[in-house]
């Protein structure tokens, strides 16, 4: 026997096409939404149970063939099925186009509203910001010195750190008002200019922005610690919250990431390189963010490539895991890096006679 | 000022359609009079179907009662623009995309000829209970299977009915070169389809090709 499932119902046939039952869905649009977002999302309606005391062989829907255990029929069967057993049954029970569209519109929304909640698309969110708040802290702090530096030059060299410099600013104002031994000794001799209070004023409210932008950035990356660390533990693990963060960022999400081989883990965030790459003959990236893991970035040039490679392999099964939330293998995985990192630095303590070459560019022994 | 095809005009500067929201824009167009009658401008650098009318489109077939099957709907620029056209029409847009879907509904609910699918159109049976037998499928997705993409939602189609396809080398294979491959693409699609015309768009948008048909 068949099933055909549309918007206003079910119907079941039997081998030579014939309506055997037909289910009507309740008319009313909420329910219908209901209908169609249940076999959406896998699960069988309850206005369709019925269907499970025929033996039926083949259906249309995926959530319903798997609900009942039988195959799924071609697109082309379907529609062609459709033509020939419909024209009566539509005309009986078919729904209006307003109320059809007005159903595929309610079940959208709530489609929506199913991959919009996601805590590690706020997490890829929270980690671009912190990137793009870095960016403009920096270009204020550029612009401060510039600014500031008509009053008080010398306050640059004396504080480097970039948020440091601007709190200084946002505090004191004045050159004469700092506080700090060191600073006010160079202010009584700097050859800056006076600045009136209303000018000082001025460039004080764009110190304290930057310090106020400071402060946010600090609470996304603490946010984004705290949450990495419960979604994705055992990335986090093995690399720690921010290199998973911008994983999950790159992949567009933990499902996605989840389901990349580890190869292309291994690339993400070398994509300029890995297409030159592939469109220009040139050699090929060996990683993309994960150099910034301390064991592949503090490690010799021609190791890299094989840690990269381990280290890959091993986080895409810690993504697996963690999309499953299936606890910590992180101790067991990281054992195995560690190990391999170890036989890698064995077997290869020298560089490979080509790249010695090439570097020096004279004949090696 | 000159009418190319019903509810759409052409003028010295560009084409435009009749605007079935009076008043209302989807992207930001420039909107503009005529007769008594408001006209959305439209960005050939913005819908590749705007495109392929501006490089010589000889026959689009969509009239005021089509029923379409959009895949690729994205955030609904060319989809508007059908809208205004079909306006007894019936547009099914398939998006893939969530983000993109969120931008779309606004159009979607403001155009009452337009039905919208969060749904990926590798796999038709996800939608087909929404669906209906349509006259024309226009597809827009920038993905590797393109024209298998086009032959699965194929059944959807009537016979005799039109498909109209935008193929995009670079995501089909970057480091081929476009002729070759839309070629190939083209070539898949013979099998059951009748090629009627094959545009180059690349004006417009670089390496896209625009190819119409007939299912036989």
């Amino acid at each position: 026997m068949k099933v055909i499932t549309a918007v206003w119902g079910a119907l079941l046939l039997d081998e030579d096409d014939k309506v055997q039952l037909k289910i009507a869905f309740p008319k009313d649009p909420e329910s219908l939404s209901d209908i169609m977002f249940q076999l959406d999302q896998g699960v069988l309606p309850k206005e369709m149970e019925a269907l499970r005391d025929h033996d039926v062989a083949v259906c249309d829907n995926a959530t319903v063939a798997e609900s009942l255990g039988c195959r799924q029929m071609s697109l082309g069967d379907r529609q062609d099925l459709i033509k020939k057993v419909l024209t009566k049954a539509d005309a009986e029970d078919g729904l209006e186009f307003d109320i059809k569209r007005g159903v595929a519109i309610e079940l959208v929304r709530r489609q929506l509203k199913v991959a919009a909640s996601s805590k590690d698309l706020s997490i890829s969110q929270a980690i671009n910001s912190v990137d793009e708040l870095d960016q403009t802290i920096n270009l204020f702090t550029e612009r401060l010195v510039e600014w500031y530096g008509i009053h008080f030059p010398e306050l640059e060299a004396l504080v480097p750190d970039n948020v440091a410099y601007c709190e200084t600013i946002a505090n004191y104002g004045f050159r004469e008002d700092i506080d700090e031994p060191r600073v006010a000794e160079a202010a009584k001799n700097s050859m800056g200019a006076q600045m009136s209070a209303q000018d000082i004023e001025e460039i004080k409210k764009l110190a304290r922005a930057a310090v106020e932008l400071a402060r946010t950035r600090q609470e996304f990356s603490d946010y984004i610690e705290e949450n990495v660390t419960l979604i994705a533990p055992n990335m986090t693990a093995l690399v720690g919250p921010l290199i998973t963060a911008r994983l999950m960022a790159l992949a567009g999400g933990l499902r996605n990431l989840a389901q990349k081989p580890a190869s292309t883990i291994q690339m993400l965030g070398a994509e300029k390189a890995l297409f030159r790459h592939l469109k220009t003959g040139a050699k090929p990236p060996k990683h993309g963010i994960i150099f910034q893991w301390p064991d592949i970035h503090n490690a010799k040039p021609w190791h890299r490539g094989k840690i990269a490679r381990t280290l890959a392999s091993e986080l895409a099964i810690a993504a697996r895991v963690d999309y499953r939330s299936g606890g910590m293998v992180a101790d067991e995985l990281s054992k195995k890096i560690e190990a391999r990192i170890k036989e890698i630095k064995e077997k290869y303590p020298y560089p490979p006679r080509g790249k010695a070459k090439a570097k020096r560019g004279g004949r090696r022994k | 000022m000159k009418r190319l095809f019903p509810n759409v005009l052409m003028d010295d500067q560009g084409i435009m359609t009749r605007n079935l929201v009076r008043g209302t824009r989807v992207y930001g167009e420039k909107l503009l009079d005529v007769d008594g009658e408001e006209y959305r401008v439209w960005n050939p650098f913005r819908s590749k179907l705007a495109s392929a009318i501006m490089e010589g489109l000889k026959e689009l077939p969509i009239g005021k009662d089509s029923k379409v099957l959009y895949l690729g709907s994205a955030t609904g620029t060319t989809v508007s623009h059908i809208s205004d056209i079909a306006t007894d029409g019936r547009i099914y847009c398939v998006e893939f995309a969530p983000r993109s879907m969120r931008d779309f509904m606004a159009v979607a609910e403001s155009r009452q000829n337009i039905v919208p699918i969060l749904g990926n159109a590798k796999d038709p049976q996800q939608y087909a209970a929404f669906l209906e037998e349509v006259d024309l499928i226009y597809q827009d997705v920038a993905q590797v299977e393109q024209a298998e993409i086009l032959l699965r939602n194929l059944p959807f189609l009537k016979t005799g009915g039109n498909i109209m396809l935008c193929i995009k080398a670079r995501s089909i294979d970057v480091t081929r070169d476009p002729d070759k491959v839309f070629r190939e693409e083209v070539s898949k699609l013979r099998q059951k389809i009748d090629i009627t015309e094959t545009l180059d768009i690349s004006a417009y948008e670089k390496d896209h090709s625009f190819v119409v048909g007939i299912k036989r």
